[in-house]
């Protein structure tokens, strides 16, 4: 599904953000992303969804090379791929519905395809009954529902998620981490950076560790982290 | 700021039509000027002896240039200067003698040859004085080329400040809707649909710009127009681009144009916020 090989990305101050990395996740896998700050996971996210070029490597996305992409395809690649911040990104002068809808007008959907697919995806999250609301009436985890809601709404085969429990309070974070959950057991791959311990420890999903640009650690089941000298130097 | 991309189109596309109508008008003169003024008056010496009269006549004749030769005598001159003055005519009769001299009248195939005709002309026993037009319709093709040459810069140059301007007023609406720009660019929206909006908005301050320099560049030059045919010579407005003739063109150019520059003004400021 997403397979990096050997990806370096040297920014322009001469930042180096990743060194060889290379990675592989599969289609219907579960994927955490964890590391501190800095250590190069946004970058990581940046080059899938090609807001910036890897200086050396390749990268695939369903089998398709997308390393060198003329600007004409990137809207293609973003559409296949559903992202999720940990600010949300909503409109705050549309409804909830509106702001799920406005990701399928925006791909030329028919309008009967919109008034089918937005309140599907709205049910999905669990806010079918708050489509008509603004977003200053929202819950802040419903404002990442409804952010995960328009991330969907076209049925991507991924799904990333940046932080999205970032801004959360412990108790909604995992009724969002139960929708991405959901729609990771009806098919779609889930990538998600984060750096909420608890939840990686209890989801016992892959995780893949960066450190310092470098993959150090990548299994299957995993936990956020292993020794307790490490926890020191990350507090 | 509406206000001001709107004003900026019109002023550039105003001037564009000044210049338009001052470079047609010119050329309408030179065209005029050439059929008018093919003629070579040479004036002869009152005491002219009838064999240099000859001499004179052989050497016009001879040169290929020249499509008629008429011998006018100072009677023909005076009566047709009599006629020219009309009322005023009066005023000749109390001459005692006719000062004006007799002439030939040499009409060349192309003004660009009378230069020819008069060199050979000119050194001949008997020839007084030798009038033609070449001179002024020569100042007046390279009046005509400073006037389009000019007018192009100036418009050039007004054309990019409009630009500017609007580019700016457009980016206060991009920078408004930055955030709906990035959100666009992030569920897949193609740079063509971020920028259609924006496109017509820059398209339709072109439009509205055009629309009232139209109107005002043709009424004014109507106006104008009729002004000059009542308060001067009609002669005068022969060579004036009648403002009938202009409408249409004058429409056409102004409305591409304008749409042109508010395309462009609103691609400008879109720019860096596609970028993402």
């Amino acid at each position: 599904m997403i397979r990096f090989v050997d990806i370096t990305k040297v920014y322009k101050n001469g930042v180096k953000a990743l060194s060889s990395v290379s990675l592989t996740i599969k289609k219907g896998e579960f994927v955490f992303i964890v590391g501190p700050s800095g250590a190069g996971k946004s970058t990581l996210i940046k080059l899938i969804l090609k807001e910036i070029e890897p200086t050396e490597g390749r990268i695939y996305l369903n089998n398709e090379d997308i390393t060198e992409v003329g600007n004409r395809k990137i809207p293609h690649i973003r559409r296949s791929v559903g992202t999720v911040f940990q600010d949300f990104r909503l409109l705050p002068n549309k409804t909830v519905y509106e702001n799920v809808s406005f990701a399928l007008e925006i791909i030329g959907a028919s309008r009967r395809e919109i008034s089918r697919k937005v309140p599907a995806a709205l049910n999905m999250v669990g806010l079918g009954s708050k489509a008509y609301c603004y977003p200053d009436q929202l819950s802040g985890g419903e404002h990442q529902r409804v952010a995960i809601s328009r991330a969907i709404v076209n049925n991507p085969p991924v799904l990333i998620a940046d932080e999205p429990t970032g801004n959360l309070d412990p108790d909604t974070s995992w009724d969002i981490m139960d929708v991405l959950l959901d729609i990771n057991k009806k098919g779609t791959t889930v990538l998600m950076a984060t750096h909420a311990k608890e939840i990686v420890n209890v989801m016992k999903k892959r995780v893949v560790a960066i450190e310092a640009g470098r993959i150090v650690r990548d299994e299957q089941r995993g936990v956020y982290e292993h020794e307790v000298a490490n926890t020191e130097e990350y507090i | 700021m509406g206000l001001a991309s709107v004003t900026s189109i019109t002023a550039v596309l105003i001037i564009l039509g000044l210049v338009l109508i001052m470079i047609l008008s010119i050329n309408n003169l030179v065209v005029e000027a050439k059929s008018k003024f093919d003629e070579i008056q040479v004036f002869l010496e009152d005491d002219i002896s009838t064999e240099q009269l000859y001499r004179i006549e052989d050497t016009i004749k001879e040169s290929q240039e020249v499509s008629s030769i008429v011998y006018q005598t100072k009677d023909q001159a005076l009566e047709i200067m009599k006629e020219e003055w009309k009322e005023d005519a009066y005023l000749l009769e109390g001459l005692e003698e006719n000062p004006l001299p007799n002439s030939f009248i040499v009409r060349v195939e192309d003004i660009e040859y009378s230069d020819l005709v008069v060199e050979r002309v000119e050194g001949l026993e008997g020839v007084e004085d030798i009038v033609y037009y070449k001179d002024i319709i020569d100042r007046l093709v390279l009046f005509a080329k400073y006037i389009r040459f000019g007018g192009m810069v100036v418009i050039a140059i007004l054309m990019i400040i409009s630009i500017f301007i609007i580019s700016n007023t457009i980016k206060i609406t991009v920078f408004a809707r930055r955030d709906e720009i990035s959100i666009m660019k992030y569920v897949g929206a193609t740079n063509g649909y971020i920028r259609g909006p924006f496109i017509i908005e820059g398209v339709l301050f072109g439009l509205v710009g055009a629309l009232l320099s139209i109107l005002i560049v043709n009424f004014g030059y109507q106006y104008l127009f009729e002004a000059v045919n009542d308060k001067l010579y009609v002669l005068f407005t022969v060579y004036l681009v009648p403002p009938t003739s202009l409408v249409k063109d004058i429409s056409i150019i102004f409305s591409a144009m304008g749409m042109g520059i508010g395309a462009l003004g609103s691609l400008l400021s879109l720019k860096r916020f596609l970028n993402v």
